[in-house]
């Protein structure tokens, strides 16, 4: 039941989201803005929870501390704009920072499955390996456009779409590694961990329709629209840390039922 | 005939039931053939009480990886106190 409304949260936190953008139309700068941090607090929260389920020195700590360094540094950047007006380096310094930590904790997380050792064989590292091609195509199908117009702007002098290329790069791997989180959450299908892992496949769709739909036209509704898919993959990854926590803390006993 | 989705082996059944907590009844039992093979040289169905140490030795990296150090020292301890090894 617990992890029930952990799936359910994340939906009501995006339909309020949606519900509230679309209302203050008029002003809805500010409540998208609001909203844009909120998520990404809430993101942040979900990575610091799972984390600290772990020891120090356990693999998925790490994993989920760069996930979460993502989003501080995400945070700490729109502060940053709000401080100080003319600060795109800094910004841009900042934006890139967080790509490197998201490829490195989503990378960790979509490795673990291998490292682990479970299926060490020619058919299983195949798979893995068409899993991860199939991600990198449907990424590429996503975000290539984006990175071709900034690669041409870059090309052609304007050094600022550096910025714009690595976030683009950052997308394209996160969305592949999607696939591999995937094959994990599914091999985990009737215990405990597929929360954590169903929950974090699920937060990495929500970036993929997060990325498409914030393509499209800016005008009214999109912005919303777009705000609500960012609370929905925010919202799954606090889902995704809390379904961690409650999973593998120190002091969780799982038992098994009685035949 | 062993039942389906069974070793026939009560030890790495057992095991496996426990694994499958976590990792699921599929996985679990997966596990527990792979790393029988890799640290006994042998399958599940011949498992014995005198190699459940160097079973849960080899289940040690694997188990750390998902459930980290504390929880997998748990359920290795819970292993041992269910079979009396």
């Amino acid at each position: 039941m617990r992890y029930r409304l952990l799936v359910l949260f994340p939906v009501v936190l995006a339909a309020a989201f949606l519900l509230a953008g679309d209302l203050t139309a008029a002003r809805s700068g500010g409540v998208l803005t609001a909203e844009a941090e909120v998520a990404k607090s809430l993101a942040l929260a979900g990575c610091v929870v799972a984390a600290l389920a772990f020891d120090r020195r356990d693999y998925l700590r790490r994993a989920w501390m760069y996930s979460g360094l993502c989003y501080l540094l995400l945070l700490v950047r729109d502060v940053v704009s709000l401080a100080i007006p003319d600060s795109s380096a800094v910004l841009g310094a900042f934006a890139i920072l967080a790509n490197l930590a998201s490829v490195a904790g989503t990378w960790m997380l979509a490795h673990a499955w291998r490292l682990a050792g479970i299926e060490d064989d020619d058919r299983a590292r195949t798979r893995g390996r068409l899993l991860f091609a199939a991600g990198a195509l449907l990424a590429l199908a996503i975000t290539g456009l984006p990175l071709v117009r900034d690669l041409r702007t870059l090309f052609a002098g304007d050094l600022r779409a550096v910025v714009d290329v690595a976030s683009d790069l950052g997308d394209t791997i996160c969305l592949a590694l999607v696939a591999p989180v995937l094959q994990t959450a599914l091999a985990m299908r009737g215990g405990v961990l597929r929360w954590p892992w169903g929950l974090l496949t699920a937060s990495g769709i929500a970036w993929i329709a997060y990325d498409a739909s914030s393509s499209f036209v800016v005008q009214a509704p999109w912005p919303a629209v777009v705000e609500a898919v960012r609370a929905l993959a925010c919202g799954l990854v606090l889902s995704a840390g809390i379904a961690q926590r409650m999973a593998v803390a120190p002091d969780v006993r799982l038992s098994i039922p009685p035949e | 005939m062993s039942e389906v989705g069974t070793t026939g082996n009560p030890i790495a059944d057992r095991i496996a039931a426990r694994l499958a907590l976590y990792l699921g009844p599929h996985t679990g039992r997966v596990a527990v053939r792979t790393f029988a093979v890799k640290a006994l040289g042998r399958g599940p169905e011949t498992l014995t009480l005198a190699d459940v140490p160097a079973l849960q030795q080899a289940l040690r990296p694997m188990l750390r990886t998902f459930v980290g150090r504390t929880q997998c020292e748990i359920v290795l301890q819970q292993i041992a106190q269910e079979l009396g090894a």
